[in-house]
């Protein structure tokens, strides 16, 4: 007898509504794909045939196993719809609209510990190693390996895949399995994350 | 011209002080004057390892508050007439190190040797960033193993943050020895390949030294592997030795062996 052990990740979403809980996987498909949904609340047939449109794998109203839980933020569906803006959404949104101005290069190795934090974009020409830092207003290239923390809430992420590192786009985790291109882009496109590749033509 | 070399490791227990003794006897043997210095305030241990415990006097924090002399504190090594110890202090601890008196005490030891090592305690606190201050150069010491390798990238990070060489606008020479690596292990990818270290710390390798059990030994007795003609670890001290004397040695790669390295070195020290 052959027997495994797998650990998955699970994503619970309670369900309120099936409109929004649509509208919240369409705008997370990137994110949620890989994981497997248990949904609680009562599925009604039109969330019932997204989830099998899209080929999503779901169980409703089960008793999974417990595990460990997080809490993790994930882009609400709202965000599009005009929220007050706070002082610093203001700001972030003010170098956004400058982006490629401001732009830092770091072309030595960053350390362990060492933490790099710009208010434009940076691109890192070397590698990245596990523990170190780059928080960014703007968008974040990254040429050489990646086992640091990536934080931008810029245009996009342009990296090779990486096993350890965190990486956060807006806030939101990127999933390190669905960086699968030998570089990836990760953008918005129509208020979701994508994660494309990038082809050499275009770095160059 | 001398030359101030730093040896540090982030992580603890991963083969600094057996380094420090081995390299500085090392050069010794290639007849260049050499002075280890052991910075591990209030937990000295390169005294045993060079075998010279009980031949400690004074001790470096007494030569820079001016209550002993340099002549009087440093201990010239049994094995080589070309190397000197100077003792850490065991009774004190790291907070009574100052830049200044640092400064004064290595500007002395330069005057006298070609080689000072100094042996860095691990962590990356007070005692290790006045270790590094004012090193010429530094050697880096890891295992293969990933907590060793993180540890080390971030003491790497300070000191090209922290030494006086890079505030002055300059850059401190850095060197990587590969310590404890067991060829079975990584010809079965068990263990991190030299590559992949390399790659990860991108700086230059100074050499490669093979597990050897024959160490714990040498370090009780306070006879450093190097002395061993037959052990691996000490062949690999003497290339490395011979390299930071300006000597072209090609770099060797520890090879498995067949027969088993345990029944080898019981041979060795029956």
């Amino acid at each position: 007898m052959k027997c495994k052990q797998y650990t998955i990740k699970v994503i619970e979403i309670g369900i309120d509504d099936s409109k929004s809980v649509i509208e919240f996987l369409e705008i997370n498909y990137e994110l949620l794909k890989n994981h497997l949904l248990s949904l609680k609340g009562k599925m009604d047939s039109n969330l019932k045939s997204y989830l099998e449109e899209k080929g999503f794998r779901y169980v409703n109203n089960m008793d999974l196993p417990s595990g460990r839980a997080k809490d993790i933020t994930l882009v609400a569906p709202d965000t599009n719809t005009t929220v007050e803006n706070t002082p610093e959404e203001e700001e972030i949104e003010e170098l956004y609209q400058n982006m490629g101005s401001p732009l830092k290069i770091i072309k030595t190795p960053l350390r362990s510990g060492q933490y790099v934090e710009y208010d434009g974009s940076v691109l890192i020409t070397e590698r990245m190693n596990s523990g170190a830092k780059i928080a960014a207003l703007g968008s974040v290239i990254a040429l050489g390996t990646v086992e640091g923390d990536i934080s931008s809430v810029g245009d996009c992420i342009i990296m090779p895949p990486t096993k350890r590192g965190n990486i956060l786009f807006h806030g939101v985790k990127i999933d390190n399995e669905s960086l699968k291109y030998p570089i990836n882009r990760i953008m918005f496109v129509n208020d979701r994350i994508i994660i494309k590749p990038l082809s050499k033509k275009e770095i160059n | 011209m001398s030359k101030v070399i730093a040896v540090i490791s982030g992580k603890g227990g991963v083969g600094k002080t057996t380094t420090t003794a081995n390299v500085g006897l090392g050069i010794a043997m290639n007849m260049k004057q050499c002075v280890v210095v052991d910075f591990d305030i209030g937990q000295r241990n390169l005294d045993m390892i060079l075998g010279l415990e009980n031949r400690v006097v004074y001790d470096m924090v007494q030569v820079m508050d001016g209550e002993a002399t340099l002549e009087q504190a440093l201990i010239r090594s049994k094995a080589n007439r070309n190397l000197f110890f100077l003792p850490a202090s065991q009774t004190k601890d790291k907070s009574v190190l100052e830049s200044a008196k640092i400064e004064e005490l290595l500007k002395e030891l330069r005057q006298k040797f070609e080689y000072v090592i100094l042996d860095a305690p691990a962590g990356i606190e007070s005692g290790f960033e006045h270790t590094i201050e004012f090193a010429d150069s530094a050697i880096i010491v890891v295992n293969p193993e990933v907590s060793s390798i993180r540890d080390s990238d971030r003491a790497i990070g300070i000191l090209d943050s922290k030494s006086k060489r890079v505030k002055d606008g300059g850059e401190v020479e850095k060197q990587l020895i590969i310590n404890r690596i067991d060829p079975d292990m990584v010809e079965k990818g068990e263990m991190l390949s030299s590559e992949d270290i390399l790659d990860i710390l991108n700086i230059e390798l100074l050499g490669l030294v093979p597990e050897d059990k024959g160490v714990i030994d040498a370090s009780n007795q306070g006879q450093p592997i190097i002395l061993n003609e037959k052990s691996e670890a000490g062949k690999a001290y003497k290339r490395i030795s011979k390299r930071l004397c300006g000597q072209k040695v090609p770099i060797v790669q520890p090879k498995a062996k067949s027969k088993g390295i345990v029944g080898k070195l019981k041979g060795l020290f029956s």
